[in-house]
């Protein structure tokens, strides 16, 4: 079953088309990846899909109920949390109250008190592995640990989907690998995750199915196996990397022979 | 644990808390009856700014938004309790409260369209809105009196009972409005606009009803300056528009916000304490000079303590004074 459907969902900045005609639609509990190269369109579109895009052209369905049009804060109590590439947490208010509000507000926000929304909190934080930091202050704490802030505080909305931007983008590969435990313990929970990433490793390791962009077209969906040697993909934005690497270990093994 | 107690008084133990309470209480409840008459109006002066500063700190020091030109509800309230009074001839309980909420209604029905705006937009179309209510007000001779202004029903008690009567009224106001910020604050609602403050985009996709929360803040700021509108107006028994819509009474509910420290309970309480007393202090020496002290006097705050002076209270060095235990939890936003 589909939780996310995009249909023909175009968003323009100016005449510039930043998403272009995109249909995709993300099945209930996959971790279901994003790819390509930088300025694809890859932030707009989850913008657009959260209703921070508005407007925009064409029709996106979650759990069967279209969203278009409808504000950021009524697309969260459906049941869709995000998180920023540039992180964006609530100076002023402590880790465990930065993570709070998505309990207060998210999903079922208007049912429980702020001292439920509270332990609701600190769930999400050892999850995360945060809970030594509770108390601190956004400020003091490290880019890993703010880029798991990020996921703690969407978690604590009690999202059916989260909406993941670069979660994994500077930094190092221990923390890499921890935060790809974390993205798959919450999707073991039951929660369905859309993830843009430009760790190649760590995408290509988590998701089910991964999704190409390329100036806002869609030029490839399938397995990450197939993606990796889709010719197009390898052209457009692997072969950035690839077959740089590729060249390099052609050439040491002609030197050896 | 959420440290969300008044810090003030906070860290002092529950006896001792008690004990100064009760004179403070006592204190206030005396000064009418004891001080000169001149000291009782500069009291009553100081609740007023009170409730204005506070109202001033919902909308621009928990929410983000610098209304600069809030003193348009402190004229909206002045001129709607003169109007009912005068000229409907009802109860000035009725009208005061009937005041407050046409202040809040527009600042509710303003609020969905100018709230859009944000940094100094926003700024300067709050002080446009100040600027057309006044000149629409002026304009209005056959409801408001126009620019000759309007004249209340003077109250009939002895002028020693009169300002001790204006004295209470803004003292209760004052109370029930530091108050309900001190609630606010530790409510959800707070938490929403402290969001909207950091982050408006990100409090959006949290769940926060940004639009509604921005002009539900704004409605409350009006409502408590409205009321302390409506009270000046009996008190004075005539406003004139130049006079309670002057924006210079704007900039000087800021300068003591930023004073006292903004985004916190006590804040405008310390502020305005500091300016009025001040202000009033200088006043009798050298008029000219208040101003320039009282400019001076920002600058220095906005250098060396831009959380404001609430933030001395919370220093370490000096709470630990007051302190009858270990300060170890962090401390504490809001006041
Ligand atoms: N708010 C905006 N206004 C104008 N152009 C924008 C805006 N946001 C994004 N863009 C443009 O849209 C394109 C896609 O950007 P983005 O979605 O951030 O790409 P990605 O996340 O894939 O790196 C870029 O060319 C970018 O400059
Ligand atoms: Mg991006």
């Amino acid at each position: 079953m589909d939780i996310l459907a995009l249909r023909n969902v175009s968003k323009h900045f100016g005449g510039v088309a930043a998403v272009d005609g995109v249909n995709c639609s993300v099945r209930q509990g996959e971790i279901f990846g994003l790819i390509g190269p930088n300025g694809a369109g890859k932030t707009t579109l989850l913008n657009v899909i959260c209703g921070l895009a508005d407007p925009y052209q064409g029709e996106i369905t979650f759990k069967d109920q279209r969203i278009a049009g409808k504000k950021p804060w009524d697309i969260a109590r459906l049941g869709i949390g995000r998180t920023f590439q540039i992180v964006q947490p609530f100076h002023g208010l402590t880790i465990r109250e930065n993570v709070a509000i998505g309990a207060m507000f998210g999903k079922k926000g208007h049912e429980g008190s702020i001292k439920e929304a509270l332990s609701l909190a600190d769930k999400a934080l050892e999850l995360t592995g945060l809970s030594h930091r509770a108390d601190d202050l956004a400020t003091q704490i490290t880019l890993s640990q703010r880029k798991r802030l990020e996921m703690a505080r969407a978690l604590a909305m009690e999202p059916d989907l989260l909406l993941l931007d670069e979660v994994m983008a500077g930094l190092h590969l221990t923390e890499i690998s921890e935060m790809m435990e974390i993205v798959k313990r919450v999707n073991e929970q039951g929660i369905t995750i859309f993830i843009i990433e430009h760790v190649m490793k760590a995408v290509m390791g988590i998701s089910h199915r991964i999704m190409v962009l390329h100036y806002g077209k869609t030029i490839a969906v399938d397995t990450p196996e197939r993606i990796a040697e889709n010719s197009r993909v390898i052209e457009v934005y692997l072969g950035e990397r690839y077959a740089a690497r590729r060249a390099k270990r052609l050439a040491g093994s002609e030197m050896g022979s | 644990m959420m440290a969300t107690r008044l810090t003030f008084l906070g860290k002092i133990s529950r006896p001792l808390r008690l004990i100064a309470y009760a004179a403070l209480a006592i204190l206030l409840g005396l000064i009418p009856f004891t001080a000169d008459g001149y000291w009782v109006r500069v009291c009553t002066n100081f609740f007023m700014f009170v409730i204005m500063v506070e109202g001033v700190n919902i909308i621009s020091g928990y929410t983000g938004y610098a209304a600069l030109g809030n003193v348009v509800f402190f004229g909206i309230g002045a001129y709607v309790t003169a109007i009912l009074m005068s000229t409907f001839g009802l109860d000035f309980f009725i009208a005061l409260i009937l005041a407050g909420i046409v202040a809040g209604a527009f600042a509710f029905g303003l609020g969905m369209p100018i709230l859009r705006t944000k940094g100094h937009y926003f700024v300067m179309a709050t002080i446009g809105l100040n600027e057309l209510v006044k000149q629409v007000v002026s304009n209005l001779d056959s409801l408001t009196g126009g620019g000759k202004g309007i004249s209340l029903p003077i109250p009939s008690m002895p002028p020693r009972i009169n300002y001790a009567f204006f004295y209470f009224v803004m003292l209760a106001i004052a109370i029930i409005c530091v108050f309900v910020v001190y609630r606010l604050s530790k409510s959800k609602f707070g938490y929403g606009i402290r969001c909207i403050k950091a982050n408006e985009q990100a409090a959006g996709v949290m769940g926060i009803n940004t639009t509604m929360y921005k002009a539900l803040a704004w409605t409350l700021s009006a409502f408590f300056t409205g009321l302390a509108g409506g009270v000046y107006a009996y008190w004075q028994t005539f406003i004139e528009p130049p006079v309670v819509f002057d924006v210079v009474f704007a900039i000087k509910m800021f300068l003591m916000l930023l004073l006292g420290g903004q985004g916190t309970v006590l804040g405008p309480v310390i502020g305005t304490f500091v300016v009025e007393f001040l202000g009033e202090l200088i006043w009798g020496h050298a008029a000219d000079l208040q101003l320039g002290i009282l400019g001076t006097l920002v600058i220095v705050v906005v250098l060396f303590v831009p959380q404001g002076l609430v933030e001395v209270t919370r220093n370490k060095t000096i709470g630990r004074i007051f302190s009858t235990r270990r300060v170890k939890e962090p401390q504490p936003v809001e006041f």
